[in-house]
């Protein structure tokens, strides 16, 4: 009778060994899968700056008149989440109009800075976006910005000025425009 | 007859049937503990005696003089994943100014829940001296562990008095919001 070690059979998987594998170790946070996260930046973290800019009360929502007659400047300062993994921030901005079938387009023009404590509040970045309302009068829409010319850290203070010029000539919306929200949208590990 | 022997042996800890569970979910509990942070907006603040809202080209803040003491208050919640320890409250201003001196805040804070008394909690100072010229400065006031409980409602006052004989700083400051960081899971 022979007895023979068969090396070459083998157990398909992964092999632990001691060093890769400890019982009841918590799962560090970088080893959580990334996903899209959000920051929200409501109507009242806003300071307004214009003639006619002012908060008012939608039915149960909140907003900012951003109106037809002037330029309206709204300024914020946020956080990067210490959930930012990385890449891209996106600002959405929420908005509506009240007046019915209105045509052409409204321009956003957004100013950004993304800066760590001590740093100055010099503008990194500036984009803007046209977008035409919906074709129903007070239904929300979402006009979207891709910062990817800016550095974000996690942690950093985000400071974002928005504009809406009436006067700009991609401007063509020939009504008052509200802004019900603004979000930013990052990767991050949460 | 021959007999073969598969005679590989696994280094480590070997993983039965009964530990492993293709579906499980994994328990926050599991989760490694990091800083985490709640960003209170100046703006979003309920204020009092400050003259304004203002801006510093992009961002967006609130004026707090030189000339009289004003506050700014929040309320928030410690959220489901504060894990343990101390929070800092992590106070953000600029300015517009270039002078010197030094700036004092009082940090007062309340963590209640349902039935418990508003009476009372805990205070604290930051006294540092003006950052430059449209610089961010960061001032921390550190409250300890005993104070907070998850789920709870936090009452936050952000107080300067420029009368104050450790404020120093002869202009009005820009107030930006309070970063209030904590260790969390997830």
């Amino acid at each position: 009778m022979t007895i023979t070690n068969s090396s070459s059979a083998r157990r398909a998987g992964f092999k632990f060994n001691n060093k890769a594998f400890k019982k009841g170790a918590d799962i560090a946070a970088s080893k959580i899968g990334t996903r899209t996260l959000t920051s929200v930046i409501a109507p009242n973290d806003f300071v307004l700056s214009g003639a006619g800019v002012a908060m008012a009360v939608d039915g149960i929502f909140s907003s900012i008149t951003l109106p037809d007659a002037n330029a309206a400047n709204l300024y914020a300062t946020a956080k990067i989440p210490m959930e930012y993994a990385g890449g891209f921030v996106t600002l959405d901005i929420y908005w509506k109009t009240t007046a019915v079938n209105v045509a052409n387009n409204i321009k956003f023009t957004v100013a950004m800075a993304s800066k760590a404590g001590g740093e100055s509040t010099a503008l990194n970045d500036t984009q803007s976006v046209t977008q035409a309302p919906a074709a129903v009068s007070n239904q929300l829409r979402k006009a979207s910005i891709v910062f990817s010319g800016i550095v974000f850290t996690a942690g950093d203070f985000v400071g974002i000025h928005i504009l809406r010029d009436p006067a700009d000539a991609a401007d063509t919306l020939a009504t008052d425009a509200k802004l019900i929200q603004c979000v930013l949208k990052f990767t991050g590990r949460a | 007859m021959t007999l073969d022997i598969a005679a590989w042996k696994q280094a480590g800890n070997l993983i039965s049937d009964e530990d492993v569970d293709d579906n499980a979910d994994i328990e926050s509990s599991k989760i490694a503990t990091r800083t985490l942070q709640i960003f209170l907006p100046a703006r979003a603040g309920r204020a009092t005696g400050t003259t304004g809202a203002t801006n510093n080209g992009v961002f967006g803040g609130v004026i707090m003089p030189n000339s009289a003491s004003s506050s700014i208050h929040w309320a928030m919640r410690i959220p489901a994943e504060y894990d343990s320890g101390d929070v800092t409250f992590k106070i953000c201003l600029v300015r517009a100014g270039a002078g010197a001196g030094n700036i004092k805040f009082t940090l007062n804070i309340k963590s209640a829940s349902v039935g418990d008394s508003l009476a009372s909690g805990a205070s604290g100072t930051a006294t540092s001296a003006a950052p430059p010229t449209a610089a961010i400065k960061e001032m921390s006031v550190v409250m300890t562990a005993a104070n907070f409980t998850a789920g709870e409602i936090v009452f936050v006052k952000l107080f300067r008095d420029p009368a104050d004989a450790a404020d120093t700083l002869a202009e009005d400051l820009i107030a930006l919001g309070v970063s209030v960081e904590f260790t969390g899971r997830g």
